[in-house]
């Protein structure tokens, strides 16, 4: 039988060639830089020949600040004046007090509400059936013009999958985002995969409703000690997917409704949830509302977590509204995030796994750690257009050919073929079909004690860079990078403040 | 602000002191690569997804990647009822001394909890009697000087038959002749080690029918004896002696014979299933056929014991499913336990049909789990190829498969009637290493995968679980001691104690 004689298991597929953009110019200055560079140099000269030898002086000075403003990147590849950017910020917010949240009863907030702060404030959510009879939701941002969805998934783990099944889901995952470059519309899409301590409350809701009048009383007492037990240091792994598509009209009218979205997507988002099973996400369902409202609870509020869930252990379910799901005060400080009992922190990405990866590299990151009270991994997708992607494949080709034919040192560096390949490699894998996205990373780790703080720190620190993803803390920004950690559907490449294209030539 | 207009928050949030709107938003760093090198970057590397019903059995086994932990929870009628198994029956394999007897003491005390009594048809070891008087049920002893099962007896179904009326009545009637001629043709194999000709099956079944209507009471082995040497004109037809007694009494000379070695041979326990049952089952409480005294290496009376035990246990299945259809007795819930499955069939001859004929329950009959238990694929390899066909059968249709630690040869055995891949082979074989020398205590440790199994249900990925045993199970759970030496727990003292463990 060949399934037993042939023990060797397929070889796990690579993966990497992963593009961080930064554009060509002179030397590392890129466009804007150059072009400073260039000003600078003039208006100096124009100086000298105009004001003196000091006013050349002070140009040169001025345009070298500037310069250097620009100029020196950290590990993360913040230049010096996105980092004071980030600075001033958040000083500016905690003197004007608008990093704190104060909702609730006795807020100035309008009906007492809880609503989800800051880029979430004005997310409304409204439930539909789609065309398989199956109820899901509508998250309306209507801030960034966009509707977004959530799917529920249940991932069985990969414990005891051959390694040629794995290959196999992970390049389901692949097709589902292809999928997405064919969705009208879909702006982005993420998987979040949330680990907890399980209380023992789930086990305990399994077992105990079905207990029998007759039992013995030593049945009874010997899975009451064996539910104890077996729930001591348990955890429970939950998934979920998002898709988010713009409400914009395409032939340039008004913004379409969430009714209007919901008509058009009842059909289309079956279809998008089925794919994700093949992947390895097991049972998908679209969440529904009071799911999602305990979900997002959940994540601010780790006492009402334990409620929600013992409520399920006794059958019932607490009846929350979308107003109710935001916590009742939070305080953004610069190194960590402290809303209702709990204290998070979360990392975004900044460069992620160098060379080639498999698909075991994020295990670890999302397997649950007893120091991490409440875990959460997003991953972020942003499919680009199939014309668009083209293009700019092709523009990535052409810079870094830019590079390699116009070295700056004589002969050109390992680093910028290097650079050519990867382009090219990317550029023939679309021409093959392949679609383009980016993508990006946010961690989350919740703690409700203090002095765990510090361990949950590391322990993440340490998670990432076994999964080789460089990951930075969102100083000064914990409340939005928790809101881009949570499966609301939030697109974080459409928040950037300066339009990627420029961010691309600093 | 005019309290007659709504506030509204703006894009970042509730603007003000105590609004909490987003000041600076860390937007992450994007990457950009194409969907098939993107896909590397996967999500459900972890996960866990087990079933949320069932007896408890212990913690998922850490594999894979990363160690995720979780409690197991498995038996063969919740997974039913839940619908993730398609017939509530389990089958369990597994090298001796690796903890098999654990697990389903561990099932029968989960199933106790939910209403559903264990039915231990036959316990040789004994590996469950401790088990069933701690839950307060019944143990019938059976064994020379000890207790007797006669093996014609379904007193239960002619009880049941006189309160039902029409095809129910008739129904029970039939499934109990059935009953015993498939037994009586089963115990002449065992004692033959050849099949009874098919003759000699008309000729008992004509007899026992004269029986029916001749004897008042409970027939014993004497008396069909007697029936056939009167040689009534219905049995005589049978026996197409065509009118010559001497030709008849030439064709029933070896049945005669065999039945006058059921009441005396030793091989068939002296006459154990021929005399009139001391003890019949009660169909409220667990239940413990204990035929330990059987001698291990007699496995013609081991055999024989075991399938008189099954088709009695299963005879009083389907009657009273039967009667619960008819709203005369309550619907009771059984899981009926066989073990040693290996024995009978090693008896040959035909054997493997006769077995499944008598442990078959009725395709209507619910609330009745079955757990059967054997060594290995191995065993069920027989000497003729259809019976060898038909024991892979019994795999194969089981509900889920309970699979212990089991060497590598059996893997290919199993492929055929699971589908395992190649990571559950290798777990499975790991845990059949030996335990390691212990210097101190002078012993070989237990071996590290004892009291491990793989659950399996259909294609789906195996669930690993350890069976953690609680100290409450402890008391009767160690096979090594003979069952007087073991404190048994008084009911009353088990509800104090589960009082005590639900306040802490």
């Amino acid at each position: 039988m060949t399934a037993v004689e042939d023990r060797v298991d397929e070889e796990p597929t690579k993966h990497g060639n992963f593009f961080v953009p930064r554009a060509a110019g002179i030397g590392s200055l890129g466009w804007v830089g150059s072009a400073i560079a260039a000003v600078g140099a003039i208006v100096s000269i124009l100086a000298v020949a105009t004001a003196g030898l000091v006013a050349m002086l002070f140009v040169l000075v001025v345009t070298g600040a500037v310069l250097a403003l620009l100029l020196f990147r950290d590990q993360h590849g913040r230049n010096l004046a996105q980092r004071i950017g980030n600075r001033l910020a958040y000083r500016h917010a905690a003197r004007a007090g608008t990093n704190r949240y104060a909702a609730g009863p006795l807020s100035p907030l309008p009906f007492g509400a809880c609503t989800l702060p800051g880029l979430a404030a004005q997310t409304e959510l409204t439930e539909w059936v789609d065309s398989w009879e199956q109820p899901f939701v509508l998250l309306d941002t209507p801030s960034t013009g966009t509707v977004s969805t959530v799917w529920s998934a249940d991932p069985p783990g990969s414990q005891l999958i051959d390694q040629s099944d794995l290959n196999q889901m992970v390049a389901n995952l692949g097709g589902w985002l292809d999928g997405h470059t064919q969705e009208d519309r879909l702006v982005g899409a993420s998987i979040t995969v949330e680990t907890r301590g399980d209380s023992g409350h789930r086990l305990r809701a399994a077992v105990e409703p079905r207990r029998a009048v007759s039992a013995p009383g030593i049945a009874v007492a010997a899975v009451s000690e064996s539910l104890r037990t077996m729930s001591v240091g348990g955890s429970s792994i939950r998934g979920y997917a998002t898709a988010t598509f713009s409400t914009d009209d395409p032939d340039g009218g008004r913004r379409q409704t969430p009714a209007e979205m919901a008509a058009e997507l009842a059909s289309r988002l079956p279809l998008i949830g089925d794919a994700l099973r093949p992947t390895g996400a097991g049972v998908v369902r679209p969440t529904t509302g009071q799911e999602l409202c305990e979900v997002i609870r959940s994540a601010y509020d780790q006492e009402a977590a334990a409620l929600i869930e013992e409520a399920h252990a006794d059958g019932e379910a607490i009846p929350l509204s979308w107003s109710q799901v935001g916590p009742i005060s939070h305080h953004a400080r610069w190194r960590e995030y402290q809303h209702d009992d709990g204290l998070s922190v979360t990392w975004v990405m900044s460069r992620p796994p160098k060379g080639t990866i498999t698909a075991s590299a994020l295990a670890r990151v999302l397997s649950p750690h007893p120091a991490v009270a409440v875990k959460r991994v997003t991953l972020h997708y942003r499919p680009w257009d199939l014309g668009q992607a083209a293009e700019r494949v092709e523009h990535d080709v052409s810079n870094a050919a830019f590079a390699v034919n116009n070295p700056t040192r004589g002969r050109p560096s390992a680093q910028a073929r290097k650079q050519l390949d990867r382009a090219q490699k990317t550029a023939d894998e679309e021409a093959e079909g392949a679609g383009l996205h980016n993508f990006t990373v946010v961690i989350t780790a919740t703690v409700t004690d203090p002095k765990k703080l510090r361990d949950a720190r590391a322990v993440i620190k340490s998670l990432s860079k076994g999964a080789r993803l460089l990951m930075r803390e969102a100083h000064g920004g914990h409340d939005s990078a928790f809101l881009f950690g949570l499966p609301l559907g939030l697109v974080p490449g459409r928040h950037a403040p300066t339009p990627e294209m420029l961010k691309e030539r600093l | 602000m005019s309290a007659s207009r709504v506030r509204r928050p703006g894009p970042r949030g509730w603007p003000g002191r105590g609004g909490g709107s987003a000041s600076y938003i860390p937007v992450p760093t994007e990457a950009r690569g194409t969907s098939v090198q993107v896909c590397g970057l996967w999500p459900w590397a972890v996960g866990v997804n087990l079933p949320p019903i069932g007896a408890p059995i212990g913690r998922l086994i850490p594999t894979g990647w990363a160690p995720v932990s979780a409690g197991v929870l498995a038996d063969p009628v919740s997974w039913f009822e839940a619908g993730i198994i398609r017939v509530p029956s389990e089958f369990v394999l597994g090298l001796n001394g690796y903890g098999k007897s654990t697990l389903v003491r561990k099932q029968c005390v989960g199933s106790a909890y939910f209403g559903v009594n264990p039915l231990i048809l036959g316990d040789l070891k004994p590996d469950y009697v401790a088990m069933i008087r701690a839950l307060g049920g019944q143990v019938i002893t059976l064994g020379r000087g000890r207790g007797y099962l006669n093996y014609l007896d379904v007193s239960y179904a002619r009880k049941a038959a006189g309160r039902l009326t029409g095809a129910a009545r008739d129904a029970v009637l039939a499934d109990a002749h059935g009953r015993r001629t498939q037994l009586a043709g089963a115990l002449l194999t065992i004692l033959r080690h050849s099949a009874p000709t098919d003759q000699e099956e008309a000729i008992i079944d004509r007899a026992l029918r004269v029986l029916d209507s001749r004897h008042g009471g409970v027939p014993v082995n004497r008396d069909l004896l007697q029936v056939i040497r009167d040689a009534p004109e219905d049995v005589r037809q049978a026996a197409i002696d065509r009118g010559n007694i001497r030709l008849y009494q030439q064709t029933t000379k070896a049945l005669e014979a065999s039945l006058v070695a059921m009441e005396d041979s030793p091989r068939l326990g002296h006459g154990m299933f021929c005399k009139p049952t001391t003890e019949h089952m009660l169909m409220d409480r667990p239940v413990n056929f204990d035929i330990s005294s059987v001698p291990e290496a007699e496995n013609d009376l081991a055999a024989a014991a075991l399938l008189v035990c099954w088709s009695y246990g299963f005879g009083v299945i389907n009657v009273a499913h039967m009667l619960a259809d008819a709203g005369l007795e309550p619907r009771r819930n059984w899981l009926a336990v066989q073990d040693e499955l290996w024995r009978p069939m090693r008896v040959g001859h035909g054997m493997v049909a006769r077995m499944d004929a008598l442990s078959r329950l009725d395709r209507s009959v619910y609330g009745v789990g079955q757990i059967r238990i054997t060594h290995t694929m191995s065993d069920l390899e027989l000497p003729d190829p259809a019976e060898t066909a038909m024991a892979r059968g019994f795999v194969e249709r089981s509900g889920m498969l309970a699979l212990g630690p089991l060497p590598w040869a059996e893997m290919v055995k199993l492929a055929g009637a699971v589908r395992l891949s190649k990571r559950e082979q290798r777990l499975l074989t790991s845990w059949t290493a030996p335990g390691a020398f212990d210097r101190r205590t002078g012993r070989r440790a237990a071996p590290p995968g004892q009291g491990n199994f793989l659950f399996k249900v259909g294609e789906q990925p195996g669930i690993p679980a350890h069976v953690d045993l609680t100290e409450v199970e402890e008391a009767f759970n160690d096979t090594n001691t003979l069952w007087d030496a073991v404190r048994r727990v008084a009911p009353e003292q088990a509800d104090a104690a589960a009082k005590e463990l639900r306040r802490a």
